[in-house]
């Protein structure tokens, strides 16, 4: 189950917000090793300032939060021009209304994603479901991504292949790429049939909570 | 009814004739006729738009062009209603296109608000969408319906997108028509925090104790401010920080 949340939420939601900025950090800092700011245990960058639009995967049974991603307009401050703009050939820019940059792609490290493979192929098709759906309700054509190699193998098993763009760059210790992924009702189904999700993964009330503003 | 007659009339360029004639927009008062001309291609009942941090012109009220009747302008005017009205609060609340329906109308002033704007002909649906420009400018390109519920579905659901590109190149036309530079200034992280101190009244020493930086390291990062934020002093780098929204506490 996915729960979208704004930034502006955060301190209504302190709990949730810390649970994945802990992932994050086990992702970026301890595996990928990228140079990302932890404190206390978290990692928080100044993007997560500007107001993104969350997408959470939380444990049905335990609440458990289990993995996320941020989504920001490139029409505004966001990593690709900001922190990565060596990713894109030479003076290239995406800067587009309908396309939004979703960054921090993570999902939790544990014994029960390790014991179980098909539940990180879940989380992960959950999270590209959710991406679709809120890309569809803000009239979308596309959403950005910064990701690593290993990265583009999880997202074409999961049927959601990126079109890889720009040049290549090692980032930490793995090669990084920007891509854009397709929103449409035909890239949604493809996720879903890939990973076998059926329906909406996105958790009404949260949606109905944001989209009340 | 209303999409049926809007997919016959709506040509296949309409969109691209519109972000085109947009694009060439220099003088303000033309904004308002563009936003009519968008408004009668797509049959719809109105439209607004709100401009923030746009600098000295949105430092006491936000930037406004609207399609709706002057009585309903001035009485929204008269009545302060720019102090309540909940589309111009969600830009710094969500990037995602509100639709009106979800608004908090157990407020009584809310309900009031919406229902006095109904009867000014505003328009039975709307739906508000944030825009985030470059350099801390933001805006809300709001429009309205006057249909059925499933015609109000079915228009979000197949032109939801065309609105999101009209409101990107509606917000940098204003800009563009009010000689507006928004300059990108590639300010890292740690050039922020400083800007962000300096302008609280810290000195360079204070500074460098809080972010634990050496003192050479705050001269270092001032100056760069000042380079990319083209300011002779560091005052004067606060005040162009402030004027274009970069000054923020940091976490």
């Amino acid at each position: 189950m996915i729960l979208v949340l704004n930034g502006s939420e955060e301190p209504k939601y302190s709990y949730i917000f810390n649970a994945m900025y802990q992932i994050r950090a086990d992702v970026f800092h301890t595996r990928l090793q990228w140079d990302v700011k932890i404190k206390n245990g978290i990692e928080r960058d100044h993007f997560d300032e500007q107001n993104p639009l969350y997408l959470i995967s939380i444990d049905e049974n335990t609440s458990q939060v289990r993995g996320s991603v941020r989504l920001l307009p490139t029409t505004g401050p966001n990593m690709l021009r900001d922190i990565f703009p060596s990713l894109l050939s030479n003076g290239e820019k995406v800067e587009s209304a309908t396309i939004w940059e979703c960054s921090r792609f993570s999902i939790r490290q544990g014994k029960e994603t390790r014991a179980d493979g098909s539940l990180v192929s879940h989380i992960t098709g959950e999270l590209l479901a959710a991406v679709v759906e809120v890309g569809l309700i803000a009239g979308l054509t596309e959403a950005l991504g910064v990701f690593d190699a290993r990265m583009i193998r999880v997202f074409r098993s999961a049927g959601y292949p990126p079109l890889v763009i720009g040049t290549p760059h090692r980032i930490g210790s793995f090669m990084t790429y920007a891509g854009l992924f397709e929103i449409s009702e035909q890239a949604l189904a493809s996720i879903q049939q890939a990973t076998g999700i059926t329906g909406s993964v996105l958790e009404p009330e949260s949606v109905a909570r944001c989209l009340a503003a | 009814m209303y999409i049926k007659k809007l997919n016959s009339d709506l040509e296949e360029d309409t969109l691209y004739s519109l972000v085109e004639r947009i694009d060439q927009i220099i003088k303000s008062c033309d904004l308002t006729d563009l936003l009519n001309l968008t408004k009668e291609k797509y049959g719809l009942k109105n439209l607004s738009y709100a401009g923030f941090n746009m600098g000295e012109m949105t430092i006491k009220k936000p930037y406004v062009t609207v399609t709706y009747k002057e009585d309903w302008i001035k009485r929204y005017n008269d009545k302060l209603y720019y102090e309540i009205d909940p589309v111009l609060k969600i830009i710094s609340k969500t990037i995602l296109p509100i639709d009106w329906q979800s608004f908090d109308i157990g407020n009584p002033k809310i309900r009031k608000f919406f229902s006095e704007a109904k009867d000014a002909g505003v328009g039975r649906n709307g739906i508000s969408i944030p825009v985030r420009g470059r350099s801390g400018d933001l805006s809300v390109f709001s429009l309205t319906l006057d249909a059925s519920e499933r015609d109000w579905l079915q228009f979000k659901k197949q032109f939801i997108r065309d609105f999101q590109v009209l409101s990107v190149h509606f917000h940098q036309s204003v800009l563009n028509a009010n000689k507006i530079i928004t300059p990108e200034f590639n300010l890292s992280e740690r050039e922020l925090e400083v800007l962000y101190w300096a302008g609280c009244g810290k000195t360079g020493e204070e500074i460098s104790l809080i972010l634990k930086l050496t003192k050479r390291g705050v001269r270092f990062h001032v100056s760069n401010l000042m380079f990319k934020l083209n300011a002779s002093n560091i005052s004067h780098a606060v005040a162009k920080g402030i004027y274009f929204g970069l000054v923020k506490p940091p976490r």
